[in-house]
């Protein structure tokens, strides 16, 4: 069994939800589990898709630093693992995964949680699955709109949307898990729209915890950012994410 | 095959030398690991890179990757054609796929490269 740190951080805002995501996967932290909200809410893009596009006016947008279509982070938990992937000497939590395999791990987390709330979900089937042999169509601009065979799925309506990012030694992985919704149209559903009794956050970040635990066969002992953390946070929401021009390749170095 | 002029390193880039300058890739393994490849980030002309830090990203359908330097030096010449034609990486990443090409800064990196046999073997042991 691994020890992962779990970091309950309560709500930020977009550019420091995001930082404090990249905190722990810059400063060479331990496996953590971070679960917060957003507060205010925000519309994060995937790292590649155009800034150019016109958005709804009076939202925040941030740039993740991973792939993927935008969420508009409202109602949800979200959840981020980060975790060394360093191969044969350090087996063990994700190490030496391949991207489809780390998925399947940290969305059986999720699968768990939301059977414990109630909620049969399952990874999408292959007719739940954009064809990828429709070259002429462009991958939807929204997360929730997109289907991919690593999504979770609940009667034919996508639940969670997660995206990765890697280096040599290290992945992130964070994904959002819909208490209701996504304001715009009929392909997600939260854990609120199908429950008939009242689920809290708190309810929905209990379950996640468990079945994080129990997917990566881990113990998740509570803990916090530390300052090395907490200052790359700062430098980051100030250097990157409330900066509309930051290049992934613009590199910030960890703290030493 | 992988072809055997070349030059892999441990993290999956290819390197061929020709004077002192090195046309880098990614092998046909780093493209299959990433599967569909969406879109790329490349440095520019000019830009200096430094052995085994990130120059770019990769973006595949599920995750963006780090691309690593396998030599330092000056890039003299970017593939841009490819961030609209990723198909021509996945296709032939040892040919048309190449990323860039670098001015040696220090031509004695070149022996922390290995050969493709020792290559091979490195994809052994790691399956």
């Amino acid at each position: 069994m691994t020890r992962w740190r779990l970091v309950r951080d309560g709500e930020h805002a977009p550019a420091a939800n995001l930082a404090r995501d990249e905190a722990l996967f810059l400063a060479g932290s331990g496996p953590t589990l971070r679960l917060y909200l957003w507060n205010p809410p925000g519309l994060s893009l995937g790292y590649f898709q155009p800034r150019d596009r016109p958005l709804p006016p009076g939202v925040t947008v941030v740039r993740r630093p991973t792939g993927g279509g935008a969420i508009f982070h409202r109602c949800e938990v979200t959840y981020c693992a980060v975790a060394p992937l360093a191969t044969r000497t350090m087996r063990g939590a994700l190490g030496g995964l391949s991207i489809p395999d780390s998925y399947e791990v940290l969305h059986q987390g999720v699968l768990r949680a939301l059977e414990s709330l109630g909620i049969r979900a399952h990874l999408a089937r292959p007719n739940d699955i954009d064809s990828p042999d429709d070259s002429s169509e462009p991958a939807a601009f929204l997360c929730f709109q997109r289907r991919s065979p690593t999504d979770l799925i609940v009667q034919g309506r996508k639940i969670v949307g997660s995206a990765q990012r890697r280096t040599r030694e290290r992945l992130l992985q964070h994904g959002s898990v819909l208490l209701r919704a996504q304001p715009d149209g009929p392909r997600s559903v939260g854990v609120q729209d199908l429950l008939a009794s009242p689920v809290t956050t708190e309810d929905v970040c209990q379950a996640l915890v468990q079945g994080f635990e129990a997917a990566l066969d881990a113990e998740l002992v509570p803990g916090s950012l530390d300052a090395d953390e907490i200052l790359l946070a700062e430098r980051l929401v100030r250097d990157r994410y409330e900066d509309p021009h930051w290049r992934r390749s613009s590199r910030i170095a960890p703290p030493r | 095959m992988r072809p055997k002029e070349l030059l892999y390193s441990e993290t999956h880039e290819w390197v061929k030398v020709n004077g002192g300058v090195a046309t880098v890739g990614i092998t046909d393994h780093a493209v299959e690991h990433l599967s569909d490849l969406v879109y790329i980030e490349l440095p520019r002309k000019g830009d200096r890179v430094t052995r085994g830090q990130p120059f770019g990203t990769i973006e595949s359908v599920k995750a963006v990757s780090d691309l690593n330097a396998p030599v330092t030096g000056t890039i003299v010449e970017v593939n841009d054609g490819l961030a609209d034609q990723l198909d021509i990486l996945a296709g032939d990443p040892f040919g048309s796929g190449w990323l860039l090409k670098i001015e040696l800064g220090d031509a004695s990196e070149l022996e922390a490269l290995v050969s493709p046999t020792s290559y091979e073997e490195i994809l052994a042991r790691e399956s």
